[in-house]
């Protein structure tokens, strides 16, 4: 029996595809209706409703919780200024990825911490001999994602005690929506313009109909885990489990990354005197890097129609994002292989994510995707692009 | 500023010898100790008036001898003791059993308990010693590292197993099979007689805070007959002077090699710069530079009070905190104006004398400490040093050192900075003295006791753990401070460890201060 967040009575209801699945032991909607086409369009075009309950969340608190979340995290976490929110992943000290999340500063001396998967006891460990306490809060704090090109109009509507119009990308403000303290952050797993809102369970569903109600005239969706998924890839954002591996749960050294390797590299932020967790060994990494690399690929969409036009067939490729790893090609050779793909409605593209030799990894290069028609194997030519695929300028501005 | 090639933190028996070995080989050594009186556990100091005797060990039989000839320890005053008696039990109303040094008579002895037992007696010491060879292999070469073992570690790894092949290769899976028995069920198996088999298992007892049923009991009596002969029992060798004049031999060798000892001095912290040791940070800011950094005090204290957690990994935080350390010994000095009025009590109670009745007596024990209580009936080990040098008191006085257990550090509901506990441990001692010792309380002139809070405070072992660390299955070889570090060297660069936290263990031994020396020299 999975368990319900505190949006499950207005979740439910809407629930019309009863599409569950199980996120972190949350039931949780895959989409509200019986396919996601239109929750998808919603993110991209209105604004699209998530609820992100299930994520983990942590509380850092005491005159060390600066200290220790740069200890922890490979970003500068240090010089993070009170009201800014930082997109991080953190890694064991051989420098391979544990879990990725965001940091909130919510003060000079508290952080807010999300991630995937359970990481009490790490950050405590990490903070042995340091003045810190870690809470883990994630039954504490319900939250939601708004995200969409509508959503800074909605929030305008509902949030008072704040400008939630000059919010900056990725920044947080306190507000208050109806009567209920709220935490709104610029921050989001779409890749487009959006928020997320943190707010006590008790108060949950009365921001929900809040949002509800001022999201009418505006094209708001409650939307699921099915249409963030292509909006995700279209933003070139990571997801833990499918575009890597975390480094407590691989079997094998093979299948961790570190986050040169899984294109996070810009994250790893090294500062005269920092010592972070890994941060010795990536610092080795950084001289002698690694021979994998991450790319984002889009996929030759003529090629596909001809391949399956040849068996008489119209191009069959799943209307879903796949989490299916895709061996690619380079020189008649497997140079890597992608780990999340999807068609991009917006773009009208196949693209994907990949994990593939940092010699191919350079965009602009020419490699191989394998695509299975009718039970042949056959490869399609695809390209190697900068992510993000989609980019908005509303995301930031 | 001067740089040595090592300081060494502390100045207990295996930092001192690791200093001397490293001093031999032409190093220029510091060696800074907190306390006024180098040794650490292995001093022998003025408790009374007028007496000298060791504040925690009295028992040089597990020093190994091997350092003394290397050390040229004799000439620096080291003379030995090996009282007829090995050990006596006590086994109530003025009775006692006593293992003699010479088999014929300890034969008879056990004979008045059991005539079956007597006659198993001598196969037991052969078997013991046996067994105790092939643990010797182990204990004598560091532990592979068996999380990573590169070629030439394998290479290393072929001498103790050729060595240990040597001593007979039924041996050796007998030793797998026994290693981690409980001390109840090797006894159970050769003996019938409770007096006896209380006695030999309370050689499974210092190390760890468990009763004779535990599983690994075994192991720990095994570890304790690899001294000087054990005679089935454990090594019962002592010194002229106490187990300080070993501190003090193992210090002037090491000044003799060149080394400098400064005592009354406390590190504040050991430097670490780019992940490597670079000195030490004396309280009031003096800083001594070194080439490498070699500390005696236990893994705990070093890395947490002395490293700080935050300079180091949280993985390895984690197996540190780990480490069992539970002091659950404390002990019990008393001056007395004569020996406890028992027949040839100069010599039946030279060696150890203990209060172990039977195996359930020991059990019971023990099943206090599980809860964190001392125990009602604790098991006593009792050494009268005057009887080994009479010049520790003056004419006519006496003087007993009795380790209790289990009187744990930690205490449910107390503490023992409260009077409470402590007089209820020694009225429950006094009360076992009336019983298997009588008439030895009208001879006590004055006492002290050591609680495992006391020798935190006084000797920097933290929990008043002696052995750095228990002395469980779990914490030994490779898995010694802890698993993955193995080999004295530790995630700081240039910081080693060469106290009884490390491989081989605990006791005084000298082993792990003789196996660092030489992975430092390899270095």
């Amino acid at each position: 029996m999975l368990l319900e967040t505190p949006f499950h009575p207005r979740t439910a209801p809407l629930c019309h595809g009863r599409r569950w699945r199980n996120w972190s032991g949350y039931a949780s909607a895959l989409s509200y209706e019986p396919g996601h086409e239109y929750e998808y369009y919603a993110v991209r075009s209105g604004a699209a409703l998530f609820d992100v309950s299930p994520l983990r969340k942590y509380e850092v608190s005491g005159a060390d919780a600066a200290a220790l979340v740069d200890r922890v995290v490979t970003r500068n976490a240090l010089d993070c200024p009170v009201g800014k929110v930082l997109y991080t992943p953190w890694c064991d000290e051989a420098g391979k990825m544990i879990d990725d999340g965001t940091v909130q500063r919510m003060s000079a001396d508290t952080f807010r911490v999300t991630s995937a998967d359970p990481c009490l006891r790490w950050f405590q460990d990490c903070a042995l001999g340091m003045d810190v306490r870690v809470r883990d809060i994630t039954l504490d704090l319900a939250a939601l994602a708004l995200q969409g090109p509508t959503s800074r109009e909605i929030l305008a509507e509902v949030v008072t005690g704040t400008d939630i119009t000059a919010l900056p990308f990725f920044a947080l403000a306190e507000g208050i929506i109806g009567a209920a303290p709220v935490t709104v952050t610029r921050t989001g797993y779409t890749g487009d313009l959006g928020y997320e809102i943190w707010v006590r369970p008790d108060d949950a569903l009365g921001v929900w109909d809040a949002l509800a109600e001022a999201g009418r005239g505006y094209g708001l969706a409650p939307a699921g885990l099915d249409a963030l998924d292509v909006a995700r890839i279209e933003a070139g954002l990571l997801l833990k489990d499918v575009d890597y591996v975390s480094a407590w749960t691989a079997l094998i050294e093979s299948r961790k990354s570190s986050p040169y390797e899984a294109g996070l590299g810009w994250a790893v932020q090294a500062r005269p005197g920092r010592d972070f967790v890994g941060g010795r060994a990536l610092a080795r990494e950084a001289a002698a890097p690694s021979e994998w690399g991450f790319a984002g690929l889009e996929v030759d969409w003529p090629h596909i129609e001809k391949r399956f036009a040849a068996v008489g067939l119209p191009p069959l490729v799943a209307g879903r994002a796949s989490r299916e790893a895709v061996p690619v090609y380079a020189r008649g050779k497997q140079v890597g292989y992608v780990t999340s793909s999807t068609f991009s409605p917006i773009l009208k593209k196949y693209i994907a994510l990949a994990t593939i030799r940092r010699d191919f990894a350079r965009p602009g290069r020419r490699v191989k995707f394998e695509l299975t028609v009718e039970f042949v194997r056959h490869t399609v030519p695809a390209r190697v692009v900068k992510t993000p695929f989609f980019d908005p300028p509303r995301k930031r501005n | 500023m001067k740089v040595y090639d090592a300081v060494v933190v502390g100045a207990g028996h295996n930092a001192l010898v690791t200093a001397a070995l490293l001093a031999r080989k032409g190093w220029s050594v510091l060696v800074v100790e907190r306390r006024g009186v180098v040794g650490g556990a292995a001093a022998t100091e003025e408790i009374f008036p007028a007496c000298r005797v060791g504040l925690a060990a009295q028992d040089a039989g597990l020093f190994r001898r091997d350092l003394v000839a290397r050390l040229g320890l004799g000439a620096h005053g080291l003379e030995w003791v090996e009282p007829a008696a090995v050990a006596t039990t006590l086994t109530g109303h003025g009775e006692s059993l006593t293992l003699w040094r010479h088999p014929a008579i300890t034969r008879h002895e056990i004979a008045r308990y059991s005539d079956e037992d007597a006659s198993r007696y001598p196969e037991w010491v052969a078997y013991l010693d046996s067994m105790a060879r092939i643990l010797r292999v182990a204990l004598d070469h560091p532990a592979p590292p068996l999380h990573n073992l590169t070629t030439r570690e394998r290479i290393r790894l072929l001498r103790p197993l050729a060595k240990a092949a040597r001593l007979g290769k039924r041996n050796a899976v007998e030793l797998l099979r026994v290693l981690p028995l409980p001390a109840r069920d090797l006894l159970d198996d050769r003996f019938t007689s409770d007096a006896l088999k209380g006695m030999l298992a309370t050689t499974a007892l210092p190390g760890a805070d468990q009763g004779p049923s535990a599983m690994g009991g075994a192991f720990r009596m095994l570890y304790h007959a690899t001294g000087r002969a054990a005679h089935g029992f454990r090594s019962s060798a002592f010194l002229k002077g106490g187990l300080g004049s070993l501190s003090e031999a193992l210090a002037a060798a090491a000044r003799a090699h060149g080394a400098e000892i400064r005592t009354g001095t406390e590190v504040e912290r050991i430097l670490i710069k780019d992940g490597a040791a670079t000195g030490l940070e004396l309280a009031g800011g003096e800083e001594i530079r070194a080439r490498c950094v070699v500390s005696g005090v236990d893994p705990h204290r070093t890395f947490f009070d002395l490293v700080g957690a935050p300079q180091l990994g949280p993985e390895f935080n984690r197996k540190v905190a780990n480490i069992r350390m539970r002091g659950t010994t404390a002990t019990l000095h008393l001056l007395l104006d004569g020996l406890p009025p028992i027949p040839d009590a100069a010599e039946r109670l030279a060696g150890h004398t203990l209060v172990a009745p039977t195996l359930d007596y020991l059990e019971r024990a023990s099943d206090d400490a599980k809860y964190d209580r001392c125990s009602t009936r604790p098991h006593l080990d009792i050494v009268f040093p005057t009887l080994h040098d009479s010049t520790l008191a003056p004419p006519g006085h006496h003087l007993a050192s009795i380790q209790i257990r289990y009187a744990p550090y930690h205490l449910r509901g107390a503490t023992w900075q409260d009077p409470a506990p402590r007089d209820a441990l020694l009225s429950n001692v006094l009360q076992l003295l009336d019983e298997y010792l009588p008439g030895t309380r009208d001879r006590i002139l004055d006492r002290r006791l050591f609680t495992p809070l006391d020798l935190e405070t006084e000797l920097g072992l933290t929990h008043g753990d002696e052995y750095h660390g228990q002395m469980g299955l779990d914490q030994l070889l490779f898995m010694r401070p802890v698993a993955g570090w193995a080999g004295y060297r530790t995630p700081v660069e240039r910081l080693f460890l060469c106290g009884s936290g490390t491989h081989p263990g605990g006791g005084v031994t000298g082993a792990p201060g003789l196996l660092a020396a030489r992975e430092i020299l390899r270095r």
